[in-house]
């Protein structure tokens, strides 16, 4: 009798750390999952970054008048270059879309074979920025469900997982529309 | 003589209620009438141009009429004969009065079944080529086996066959019966056919989609766990109605966007039965479950009318789904 009484115990210890392993298994997988797609986020934003010289150039055969903001973006980027930070990657995100707007003001550079083909990398790379944070944000989501939802949420507070916030994004300076 | 005499009387019978059928002009625009109000909802091109299809089916079928005359005489002459067998009295009469209209009946049905599935079918073309100019019907062609393999339902796919197809070859629209069947063996080793599927399908182009999404019923199961990722989207009733499968994660969000979830749901939710779609390197396909679309022998003339309109209300929701869905795409694709 204590043989079989003996037998059950352990099997459900054996069935809680079971339980205990998978769940702690699947908070890890869950969270290495937001930092790898908030990574690819990055891939593409950091693509779009690299068409600005490219934006730039196509501009500056045209424009003449816009003079000031071409070098303002010059400076930004050598700034950026020696001292990479949040606030320049920032502003060089701001002005991305002015010079967005400057192309789309001038009939000739909007005409260009060059502006073209530039306008339709730029278009998939807006895409895939736009899909990238779908999956980020999605992530996000499924990982709070778990840490939250019982009993996975008192496994999540033992070991120190915790509610992820979901990234706040400043779409006016960011998307850009084609016309 | 007398188990003879009522032989005779039954096949009789059974001729003229063959006639009957096929002659009731009448019965045809009350069926009419109940599919216009059937189709109230969901076919603008049927209510908007009933009287130019009545009159379509009219002048077709009136060139049967010939024939219908003569199966009416051969079935009249027939029973005048039987009469008349029992005042003569004579074998020979008998065999020549009683086989000659069963001859001449015998071959007229077989005319009028033929004619009449010719008139379907070129009654069919122009409804649809009226409906739509770049429309075009072809009776006997479809889809191939091999595409339809590409597209990795999950049933099993010994027999394929697909008819009565519907074409734009400006958009690459295909829209068809299929039957799938699968063969079985019973325990003396002969083999036999089970159908698995029997529906319709529909393809069209898109632009610009490099990668593979699946999309089934909450029963759908991956048949491909190492190729393919089940991904689950932001909108819970498109997850709720569709299990999704793709070989690449951010390509599937690329094109399943909100607009484009909204659309699949929104056809998911008029279909009865399970739909799946498929978005294959190009192409976007829709499946789901039908009776027989725009198949012209299995119908009896009355039914022809109500069929053709449902057919037609069941393309439009179809092709206008897919435009939507191409046009979404397309566009993201292009600006």
């Amino acid at each position: 009798m204590d043989g079989k009484i003996l037998i059950i115990i352990g099997v459900v210890i054996l069935v809680i750390l079971i339980v205990f392993v998978s769940i702690y298994n699947v908070l890890v997988e869950k969270r290495k999952k937001i930092d790898r797609n908030n990574a690819l986020v990055d891939i593409y934003l950091k693509k779009r970054f690299d068409l600005i010289p490219n934006l730039v150039e196509v501009c500056k055969g045209y424009s003449k008048h816009e003079k000031e903001t071409l070098e303002k973006v010059a400076e930004l980027r050598s700034s950026f270059n020696s001292n990479p930070t949040k606030e320049t990657t920032e502003e060089l995100n701001k002005v991305y879309s002015s010079l967005i707007a400057i192309a789309e003001s001038y009939p000739e550079i909007k005409a260009s074979d060059n502006y073209l083909k530039l306008q339709k990398e730029l278009t998939n790379v807006e895409n895939e920025i736009s899909a990238s944070r779908r999956i980020y944000i999605n992530s996000i989501t499924s990982y709070n469900n778990v840490v939250m939802r019982f009993p996975s949420s008192i496994i999540a507070s033992m070991f120190g997982f915790k509610k992820h916030n979901l990234p706040k994004y400043d779409y006016s300076d960011v998307k850009v529309e084609f016309k | 003589m007398a188990l003879i005499f009522i032989m005779i009387a039954l096949i009789g019978m059974v001729l003229i209620i063959i006639v009957a059928r096929t002659h009731g002009s009448s019965n045809t625009k009350r069926v009419y009438v109940k599919s216009k109000n059937q189709l109230a909802n969901n076919n603008k091109y049927i209510l908007e141009n009933s009287k130019k299809i009545e009159k379509i089916f009219d002048e077709r079928y009136k060139e049967l009429e010939p024939i219908k005359r003569r199966m009416l005489i051969s079935v009249l002459v027939f029973f005048i004969a039987l009469i008349s067998v029992f005042i003569v009295k004579n074998e020979y009469y008998t065999y020549i009065s009683l086989g000659l209209p069963l001859i001449i009946l015998g071959i007229s049905y077989y005319e009028y079944n033929t004619k009449s599935n010719k008139k379907f079918i070129e009654i069919t073309k122009e409804v649809i080529h009226d409906y739509n100019n770049d429309l075009e019907y072809i009776p006997n062609s479809g889809f191939s086996s091999s595409e339809y393999a590409l597209c990795h339902f999950p049933e099993k796919c010994d027999i394929f066959s697909s008819e009565d197809m519907i074409t734009n070859s400006k958009n690459g629209f295909l829209f068809s019966d299929i039957t799938i069947k699968s063969e079985y063996r019973d325990n003396d080793g002969d083999s036999h056919y089970t159908t698995e599927y029997e529906g319709s399908l529909a393809r069209m182009y898109i632009k610009d989609v490099e990668c593979k999404i699946f999309l089934g019923g909450i029963n759908f199961r991956n048949y491909y766990t190492k190729d393919y990722v089940e991904v689950k989207f932001e909108n819970d009733e498109f997850n709720d109605l569709f299990k999704a499968y793709t070989d690449n994660e951010l390509l599937a969000y690329k094109i399943l966007t909100p607009d484009v979830m909204e659309e699949f749901v929104n056809i998911k939710n008029d279909t009865y039965g399970d739909i799946d779609i498929r978005i294959i390197n190009n192409k976007l396909y829709i499946r789901f479950l039908s009776g027989d679309g725009f198949d012209s022998s299995a119908l009896t003339k009355n039914e022809d009318r109500e069929s053709l309109c449902k057919s037609i209300a069941v393309l439009e929701e179809v092709m206008k789904t897919m435009e939507k869905v191409k046009k979404i795409i397309d566009n993201k694709n292009d600006n």
